[in-house]
């Protein structure tokens, strides 16, 4: 684990205010931006974070030591958004349908004006709008943040196979999206001529 | 466990086919797998075969134009892979420019209220409600303290308007008279966080209208609801407030109204005066003094850091010339310091700054070097000797 983590860690578990917050500038928005390929609501997402750090701050004398403060949190938001939601089970199956892209659709709507409409980055966003919750997520959690399937695995609680099939049918999809995307793209080229 | 055995022998099935080589209908094999097969392998290789290899990923990220490297060969053997091959690598590299879903003001806000809600474990929590489908894209703390009482004291009859903006009867008029805060929602969606004995006023047709325009008297805290086609005006002692985006402060005294940005921009205008508006960036103060009208720019007493990341990395300071510290601390308030570079050069200092105030900071810094330091409009001026 990065040098600094440790040090933030243990003395944020020893109830080190500026510990916390360093915790937080360093890992609100890679959790907020994870936390939104299952939670697509932002504003539900950040009550979630806000009631997982308030409970992190509660039971900090009780908390263990970590080797990947990343992952713990993720793991533990993860917790925090399916707990009272039976259990991640339930994500699975609602997850292999696809979602309602709506909700999404204000977040993007930002980023494309945000960004040049025509960077990839913004297609690539775009495209993952477009997959079901739990393609979204192990593909943010494979190419965003680059974790391997080990660690993956561990994460979502399931085997490292099912890690790898999760990971080929949802860049099946993702292709088959973005082919989509550009054929449309290409056509709308060839018409403005 | 059922599922698990068909699955070991859906892989075991999918080899055999892949070995004859018409994989046309059958599931490929998870990447880990497929180490050990020999080079050919990649002839088959498509888009996603690529995304999901991690030893692909790895050569893509790099992008170091290792032509050594197997994947170029590749490039050379099968042609006909170029066009997915340099797609996949495309892929892998953008995926990591996404940008974020969050913007830094509304992080700042989240953590903020974080901090809040942690260091007082004995009071009831700050409401942690966001109102559902409303997103602030701008978090306005506005603090305006025009010395209402005083000002109510002193005003001449009949001129009951330090407000240019009037819109006639039907006004509506929030006024909150308790000893503590008193929170309510704009028509529009945004929040207003009224201090006690402060009021303001909008019009009934505030959403109906071009801008949105609220008058105030006292201190309030804003959360606007962003429209690009209404802005939003805070009308208070002579001066207009606009909001250009994210959080600003604005105070006064009984004389004079400031404003003050804590991120992003605002505009301040002096109503009923040609003159051009001034645009504020962080840290930096308007006061406005009434009696001659006049607009002046400063630092805010109580600098805070804009740009966290520089803190988190750099504030650790081991034997560097003054001239990096200066250049971090600018970089960090977005406050312009000045000082003679070539004066300075000896000057090599270790400081591991924490969370002091700016001032306390530069205090610091200046008596180690032995320097001084002054405000100067919008900026810092340091004044030194040099060091031997």
């Amino acid at each position: 684990m990065i040098e600094q983590d440790t040090e933030i860690w243990k003395t944020f578990r020893q109830g080190d205010k500026i510990a916390f917050e360093r915790l937080l500038y360093r890992y609100y928005r890679p959790l907020f931006d994870y936390g939104l390929k299952f939670q697509k609501d932002p504003d539900i997402l950040r009550d979630d974070l806000h009631d997982l750090m308030l409970s992190l701050w509660e039971r900090r004398a009780f908390l263990n030591d970590t080797d990947n403060l990343k992952l713990y949190l993720f793991a533990a938001l993860r917790h925090q958004i399916f707990r009272g939601k039976q259990s991640a089970k339930l994500l699975i199956e609602m997850s292999e349908e696809f979602d309602d892209t709506s909700v999404g659709q204000a977040i993007e709507e930002e980023m494309i004006l945000a960004e040049s409409a025509r960077a990839q980055s913004v297609q690539i966003s775009h495209v993952m709008q477009k997959l079901s919750r739990r393609q979204q997520e192990v593909l943010h959690l494979k190419f965003f943040e680059e974790l391997s399937n080990e660690q993956i695995a561990g994460l979502l609680d399931i085997s490292r196979p099912a890690v790898a099939n999760l990971l080929y049918s949802a860049l099946r999809a993702f292709k088959l999206c973005w082919k989509t995307e550009f054929t449309l793209v290409f056509l709308m080229i060839i018409m403005s001529k | 466990m059922i599922f698990e055995k068909s699955h070991s022998f859906f892989i075991i099935f999918s080899l055999e086919i892949h070995y004859i080589d018409i994989r046309t209908k059958a599931r490929p094999l998870p990447a880990d797998l497929r180490i050990w097969q020999p080079m050919e392998r990649y002839k088959n290789y498509r888009f996603e075969d690529f995304l999901n290899d991690d030893e692909f990923r790895e050569w893509a990220l790099s992008r170091s134009a290792d032509t050594d490297s197997k994947w170029a060969e590749i490039l050379l053997r099968y042609p006909d892979k170029a066009e997915d091959l340099e797609r996949a690598a495309v892929i892998v590299r953008e995926w990591k420019k996404q940008p974020s879903a969050l913007s830094d003001a509304q992080m700042v806000s989240d953590i903020g209220r974080i901090m809040r809600n942690i260091e007082e474990p004995e009071k009831k929590h700050i409401p942690r409600t966001y109102t559902p489908f409303v997103r602030y894209a701008a978090a306005v703390i506005l603090m305006l303290g025009i010395g209402w009482l005083a000002w109510q004291q002193t005003r001449p009859a009949g001129s009951d308007a330090p407000i240019a903006y009037r819109s006639g009867e039907s006004d509506i008029e929030i006024v909150n008279d308790r000893s503590s805060d008193l929170e309510k929602t704009l028509p529009d969606g945004s929040v207003v966080t009224l201090s006690p004995g402060s009021r303001i006023s909008y019009a009934a047709s505030f959403t109906g209208s071009d801008s949105r325009n609220v008058s105030l008297s006292g201190e309030a805290f804003f959360q606007v609801v962003k429209d690009s086609l209404r802005p939003f005006f805070v009308y208070s002692g002579g001066i207009a407030t606009r909001v250009l985006g994210t959080s600003f402060t604005v105070r006064s005294g009984a004389e004079d109204v400031s404003v003050t940005v804590r991120t992003g921009k605002v505009a301040v205008y002096v109503l009923d005066e040609k003159k051009e508006n001034i645009v504020l960036t962080p840290n930096q103060k308007a006061v406005y003094t009434s009696s001659d009208k006049t607009i002046t720019r400063t630092l805010v007493e109580e600098p805070l850091i804009v740009r966290r990341q520089e803190l988190d990395s750099r504030f650790h300071f081991d034997e560097v010339p003054a001239a990096t510290i200066f250049e971090a601390l600018e970089k960090a308030y977005g406050i312009p310091i000045r000082f003679d570079k070539t004066i300075m050069q000896h000057c090599l200092l270790t400081l591991p700054f924490r969370e002091e105030p700016f001032y306390r900071k530069l205090d610091i810094l200046c008596r180690t070097i032995g320097a001084t330091y002054r405000v100067d409009g919008n900026q810092i001026v340091i004044e030194s000797n040099g060091c031997e």
